[in-house]
């Protein structure tokens, strides 16, 4: 008999503990969970020349998460005095970056770099690798960077996560959109990580492929301008046949394929920016800070070319102020220093290229514009 | 009753038992790559000294490639391993991590004895005949900076770096092998066991000085200091042949 009730009295203990989970109290708990949850996939097909992105395991990608992290992208809320929002630095219609130099944030203060386009950047995340966002590769996913970037830095929004919560949880509206995205039965549940996936999710369908050239690739009938084909054929180089007396080399960096058509490999290097002799003299070390390799001081992300005459100033830090300048930076064949990219070092014609020849270059990266998304609906802003 | 629930419940540990003593067993196999220069390890912007009369010095920047195709040979019979690898010395950064070498882990594989490694340099043609989006981007074929969009052709090696002429000048070279027809495949005569639950280690050496200065197949690094590969029959595709077959012959495995 004893064992009998000790056996009971076992299983209800395990019972009540098994429970104590789902039990949350009336005081810590503003209860939501009556509101429906069914969160809808997001099955949108990718673009010709795009594969189907990846994304992290723990964030799949839906309808009402994209359009949470919408509004969160658009809204104040999330810096300390609630005037800059994550769209102040990623303009809709600059491909996602502000025009300027360097990024400005609360209090007009001046960042150290410049706001990266945030077009395809869904793109820019290879699954295995530590390092893959910012000039300097320093965050391994979107996700990661949210998190541990603008809100809290004293030079972008200067907020606390905590404040984020609190406001997130307390706003009349939001609470039932982080419902109906992750399915949170109380207010209270709303937290940072919730905002960095549906603010992720959102950047993720930032997808851009209806350029000139794309619709050359795959539209019947539509072609590039003579100008533009010779800037391809320059852009390519020796893939115009026999090597060539003119190369510009881009599509070593700006890298593409039929079906991974990004212009960009995201690597990270240094392109000849400044003239170094040692490696530990660059001022700002970009990637290698991040690494600690010091023979990846001084590089940084090489980005997407789609894109890229919205994007204008250029580089990390936006010294060159139009796409004539880069264009002309590349052509001299860049600043000397231990680790300069191979690619320019050896690059037995890039010095040859004439005024023209970087007139047909640049008429080639016009056409890797896409206007087609210029303030649509879905990628601008709900308020 | 209960004696039929216990008869099920022995049944059911029975049958679990059973099939996890199918189960083939397997191993791994460890290859570790380690890049040497004449008796040393090679580091990464480090100078060497060439033993040439020009270049004097040569400074390694980037030494990467494709493996493909590895296979064991098992009594007479090829054993698949893996179907590709890539080989990047990005880590030589000093003499400790190069002497540690790039290790390349290989899972799963039928336990047996060994008489023989099978491997291929670089991508065969069909290989290199897909492209990057139709991988993920945790393969090396899934990489965008693996490709080369010139010639629709993944980059099946990359050296590159800086030679030192006698006349005091600094050139770079690079050496970036790609297109059809540079598919090198190695056979390493050598015996291993792959046992179960267990890791076998063998290791490669690269001589990278034999990239380029090994007798009979030298590369003229100042005149010939670049190469993309170009087109089948030009001077830069034979010249991107030579540093594949150079790199295919330069690694040794370690008995």
């Amino acid at each position: 008999m004893k064992q009998k009730i000790a056996i009971i009295t076992f299983i209800l203990f395990i019972s009540i503990m098994s429970c104590q989970e789902n039990i949350t109290t009336p005081d810590n708990c503003n209860d939501m969970s009556s509101e429906p949850y069914n969160p809808t996939a997001y099955t949108e097909t990718p673009p010709d020349g795009f594969p189907a992105m990846e994304h992290p395991d723990d964030n799949p990608i839906t309808v009402e998460g994209i359009e949470l992290g919408r509004h969160l992208f658009y809204d104040p809320i999330l810096s300390r005095d609630s005037t800059i929002s994550c769209s102040s630095c990623h303009e809709l219609n600059k491909a996602f970056t502000d025009g300027l130099a360097l990024a400005k944030g609360i209090d007009n203060l001046t960042s150290r770099r410049s706001s990266m386009s945030l077009i395809n950047i869904g793109y820019s995340w290879i699954k295995n690798r530590p390092y893959n966002f910012m000039w300097d590769g320093r965050f391994q996913s979107l996700e990661e960077q949210i998190i541990k970037g603008p809100i809290e830095d004293p030079f972008e929004m200067d907020n606390t996560w905590e404040k984020v919560e609190s406001d997130l949880q307390e706003h009349p509206d939001y609470p039932l959109m982080f419902r109906k995205a992750f399915g949170i039965d109380c207010k209270e549940d709303i937290n940072r990580d919730h905002v960095s996936k549906a603010i992720s999710q959102f950047e993720r369908t930032l997808n851009s492929a209806n350029s000139k050239y794309d619709q050359h690739q795959w539209v019947p009938f539509v072609y590039m301008s003579a100008e533009e084909l010779r800037g391809l054929t320059l852009f390519l180089g020796d893939a115009a046949g026999s090597p060539s007396t003119k190369d510009a080399e881009c599509a070593h960096c700006h890298s593409f394929s039929q079906n991974k058509a990004l212009f960009a490999r995201n690597e990270f290097s240094n392109n000849g920016l400044d003239s170094v002799n040692n490696l530990n003299d660059f001022i700002d070390l970009g990637y290698g800070a991040i690494t600690g390799n010091i023979s990846e001081n001084g590089q940084f992300k090489e980005v997407t070319l789609r894109n890229i005459a919205l994007t204008a100033p250029y580089m990390h830090d936006g010294r060159f102020a139009t796409l004539e300048e880069a264009v002309d930076h590349y052509t001299s064949g860049g600043k000397s220093s231990p680790n300069v990219a191979s690619e320019l070092t050896t690059a037995p014609t890039i010095t040859n290229l004439s005024a023209s020849d970087k007139a047909d270059l640049i008429a080639f990266l016009h056409a890797l514009t896409d206007s087609s998304y210029f303030n649509k609906p879905e990628w601008s802003s709900p308020f | 009753m209960r004696k039929i629930f216990f008869f099920l419940l022995l049944t059911s540990i029975g049958y679990n038992s059973c099939t996890d003593t199918l189960k083939e067993p397997t191993g791994t196999l460890e290859i570790i790559f380690k890049a040497r220069y004449n008796s040393g390890p090679l580091v990464l912007f480090q100078s060497d000294s060439t033993g040439q009369n020009d270049p004097i010095t040569i400074m390694f920047k980037k030494l990467d490639f494709f493996i493909s195709d590895l296979k064991g040979n098992q009594d007479g019979t090829l054993k698949d391993f893996a179907d590709v690898g890539y080989i990047s010395m990005s880590n030589s950064l000093d003499s400790s991590s190069s002497e540690q070498g790039i290790s390349l882990l290989i899972n799963e594989l039928p336990v047996g004895s060994f008489d023989r490694l099978d491997m291929g340099i670089g991508l065969s043609d069909a290989v290199n005949s897909t492209t990057p989006g139709s991988y993920p981007s945790s393969s090396p074929l899934g990489l965008n900076s693996n490709y080369w969009p010139m010639t629709d052709s993944y980059i099946l090696c990359k050296m590159e770096g800086d030679i030192n002429q006698s006349n005091s000048t600094t050139t770079g070279f690079l050496y970036h092998g790609g297109v059809n027809g540079m598919y090198q495949q190695r056979s390493f005569n050598h015996s291993f066991d792959i046992s179960e639950n267990a890791t076998t280690t063998i290791v490669l050496y690269l001589q990278a000085e034999e990239l380029f200065f090994k007798t009979g197949s030298e590369i003229d690094m100042i005149n010939d200091s670049q190469t993309h590969s170009g087109q089948i029959g030009s001077t830069e595709y034979n010249l991107a042949k030579t540093a594949m077959e150079n790199l295919s012959n330069s690694l040794y495995i370690q008995q």
